[in-house]
């Protein structure tokens, strides 16, 4: 009943092309910072895919996969205190007025 | 089997269009999710046809799909529906589908319409989903997208403080039952193998005599997580609360789906509770929350309020009746509350739309110009109060029944569940007329009846609460005793029966008596006779004096502190569970602490390093200097010039947007994958 693994890698590469893209596009921080953790997500689920093509039944994947969630909390925690730090600051939080790098 | 996948499926689908589509569609994209709806209760209701024809044996549908596999542990997903399963499903099919008609009026001009449909799609689907669960895993996932919807349509005004606070409450409360369900499940998992719920009891009861005390402990978690679901004594905190969500929410949130999943849960795995000689437990649980909720329910000002301690009671009639061995009288209960308490609820809303007030001492006389909502709420009054022949009557009898075999068996408890559900009824009936006399009858200010969208559903909800009691009438082959425990022969006790009629009734004379006293004592109607006056005294200052005194307890604020406080002490903020203070502690201000601290470094080590450098740096500089500004300067200033020509082309790539940066960035990862590929291929 299960489809093939290279559904799943598939799938992933999608989800990621997604993600890619709402970050290029989207202007707001936190929409950015979704972005973001989605690409985590698609990149968890090829490991979970790719780990079930190993001889282990996927074992290795899910480790991966796991520390790869307990990463994406740790960075979610993070990166929204920068952004809530970021709208105290500004009173608003999207990436157009964060150019201070512009020349 | 594809029949029973559309009963959960349908209203998810109908959530997800709403996301996507709602705000193009408008008001009318309501109709898909009531459409459905529609559509699960056919199917629903074809489930319970078959399973009546199936006569109770064994399951209807049970299918299920490899879902993951970690080592050599299966666990499965897919679907299981019996005879429970089909009587609550089309009961909740039918409640939802109603209060969703209804809630197309009452939301009529809400600004997030569509979100909200999509919401409540979702929240029903998951109900639904409970309901043709297979294993306890898959049960918990969709027990806790209901308690995400719950959280979101709690907090639906979220422009509201109290909404927002009510929404955390809520989430947090049962949250803490959860922990209870998923250790619960977890440790079934590791030791059985599997939580396919028809295996696992199987199991459960092959292993039961060996293993009680480990049993015990499993249906104490699991009991957690439905006591906090079912609003049960100590975890009921969360319930009035949930007020603050919009009345359709209310309606559907306390009789088909949220707080029926609890009960659905312990329903569920009833065999492991039997077992683990648990039963004693659910049954006083159950009972001191059943006359508990009563008690607070009789001084409620709030009308929604005061419904919501109703459904705590009444919830706690069907833990009790669990616990004392009424399997069929629990279900039938659930049915028939599902019914009657959504349909107050309704009717509750309609009346707040009317008169624009919660508070029941605001409204008088609303009967007058709001003739169906008024014999709409009588009709579920008298429901939920047990008088014959409404369907509270029969379910309640049932349940009362139930503990008079109970009493057979252990006759002190018995006997005391037994008089305690007695003294309930007589109160549930009194707390339900006082509210009908005094809002109801009488004269009054002049009030507008709600739009017929809303009168709709709820006459088709009083007309089904009315006449509900026939699916459970004694000595009938077509009985949900007999879909749920075939075999077993459940003879009535008519003088129980007479009893619990008597209860119902002396509690709405009750209720009549002080309505009158009141009156009289605002100087609006006949002077009580001194029997009155001195009846009153005696039997209604007690009750009233108690349910005072249970107010005053603030008993919700003291185990606030007791469950829920330890939970979040360690972010010192407990009982303003507010998350913005909470996030700014734990994360920002960790932030920014180390910001500062690394700026304390910075300044110090870093810069007095620096400095020091500096100034050594000075002293040659100076010297070569001299040298410099003769010879080097011409070399350099061309050297210079050309940097700043060449800077300028590249300042460009440095616009400041954080996308263009994004995009240099994928675009030169591509790039540099590809070369390595190409350098290894």
């Amino acid at each position: 009943m299960v489809p093939p693994p290279l559904y799943f890698i598939v799938l992933g590469a999608i989800v990621f092309l997604i993600a890619m893209l709402g970050f290029l596009t989207r202007r707001s921080l936190i929409q950015a910072l979704m972005c973001l953790e989605l690409m985590a997500s698609a990149v968890t689920l090829t490991f979970l895919a790719v780990g079930r093509t190993m001889p282990d039944g996927g074992l290795e994947g899910m480790v991966l996969a796991t520390f790869l969630i307990v990463i994406g909390a740790a960075e979610v925690g993070m990166g929204l205190a920068i952004v809530m730090l970021y709208f105290r600051r500004h009173g608003d939080a999207t990436t157009d007025d964060i150019d201070l790098l512009g020349g | 089997m594809l029949i029973a996948a559309l009963v959960p499926g349908l209203p998810a689908a109908a959530a997800v269009l709403l996301a996507l589509f709602g705000r193009r569609i408008g008001e009318k994209c309501a109709w898909i999710s009531v459409g459905a709806l529609a559509g699960s209760l056919v199917a629903a209701v074809y489930l319970l046809v078959m399973a009546f024809q199936g006569g109770g044996e064994g399951p209807l549908v049970h299918a299920t799909f490899e879902w993951m596999r970690i080592g050599g542990v299966n666990v499965d997903f897919g679907l299981y529906v019996d005879g429970l399963s089909a009587a609550v499903l089309a009961m909740v099919a039918a409640v939802a589908c109603m209060v969703f008609v209804y809630a197309i009026g009452y939301m009529h001009g809400d600004e997030r319409f569509p979100v909200f449909f999509s919401i409540f799609s979702l929240f029903s689907a998951s109900m639904l989903g409970v309901g043709t669960s297979s294993s306890l895993l898959q049960l918990m996932v969709f027990w806790e997208i209901m308690g995400v919807c719950s959280f979101l349509l709690i907090g639906y005004y979220y422009e509201r403080a109290e909404a927002r606070k009510a929404a955390f409450k809520a989430f947090i409360t049962t949250r803490i039952g959860d922990m209870g369900f998923l250790l619960a499940v977890a440790v079934l998992l590791g030791k059985f193998g599997t939580v396919d719920i028809p295996t696992l009891m199987a199991r459960v009861e092959e292993v039961a005599p060996g293993m009680q005390g480990f049993l015990w402990l499993m249906c104490a978690l699991l009991f957690i997580g439905a006591v906090a679901k079912s609003a049960q004594f100590p975890m009921y905190i969360w319930l009035p609360d949930a007020m603050a969500g919009p009345t359709p929410v209310s309606g559907l949130l306390h009789s088909a789906t949220m707080v029926a999943a609890g009960v659905f849960l312990v329903l569920r795995t009833y065999p492991m509770f039997e077992a683990a000689h648990f039963l004693p437990m659910i049954a006083g649980a159950g009972i001191f929350t059943a006359v508990y909720g009563a008690s607070l329910a009789l001084t409620e000002t709030d009308i929604k309020r005061m419904l919501a301690y109703s459904t705590m009671s009444q919830l706690g009639y069907m833990m009790a009746a669990l616990g004392c061995g009424g399997y069929v009288a629990a279900v039938f209960h659930l049915i028939t509350h599902g019914f009657f308490k959504s349909l107050l609820f309704l009717s509750a809303g309609s009346v707040i739309h009317g008169a624009k007030t919660q508070d029941i001492r605001e409204m008088q006389g609303v009967g007058k110009t709001m003739p169906i909502t008024a014999a709409c709420f009588l009709v579920g009054s008298l429901a939920i109060a047990g008088i014959p022949p409404l369907s509270g009557f029969f379910s309640k009898d049932a349940i009362l029944a139930s503990m008079l075999g109970y009493a057979g068996t252990a006759p002190v408890q018995g006997w005391i569940i037994l008089l305690v559900g007695l003294m309930t009824a007589v109160l549930t009936a009194f707390y339900m007329f006082r509210v009908y006399f005094g809002v109801f009858t009488g004269p009054g200010k002049k009030y507008h009846e709600s739009s017929k969208m809303m009168l709709v559903p709820m006459i088709v909800l009083a007309s089904i609460a009315a006449v509900a009691g026939v699916i459970n009438l004694p000595g009938m082959g077509l009985s949900l005793a007999g879909l749920l425990e075939p075999g077993k022969l459940e003879s009535a006790v008519p003088w129980l029966m007479a009893l619990s009629a008597g209860a119902a009734g002396a509690g709405l004379y009750i209720a009549w008596e002080s309505t009158r006293l009141r009156a009289a004592l605002h100087g609006t109607g006949p002077l009580p006779r001194n029997l009155q006056a001195l009846y009153g005294g005696i039997f209604l200052r007690p009750v009233f004096a108690v349910s005072r005194f249970l107010r005053e307890l603030k008993m919700d604020q003291i185990i606030m502190g007791i469950v829920v406080k330890p939970v979040l002490w360690f972010c010192e903020l407990a009982a303003k569970l507010n998350p913005d203070v909470l996030y700014m502690a734990v994360f920002v201000g960790g932030v920014g602490r180390a910001a500062e601290g690394l700026a304390a470094i910075d300044t110090r080590v870093v810069d007095g390093f620096v400095n020091g450098v500096g100034r050594y740096g000075l002293g040659i500089a100076r010297a070569v200097g001299f040298v410099d500004v003769r010879g080097v300067d011409g070399a350099v200033n061309g050297v210079a010039d050309g940097t700043i020509a060449v800077g300028r082309v590249f300042k460009r790539l440095q616009t400041g947007v954080t996308a263009n940066y994004a995009l240099f960035m994928i675009v030169l990862g591509v790039a540099i994958f590809y070369l390595a590929w190409w350098l290894v291929r």
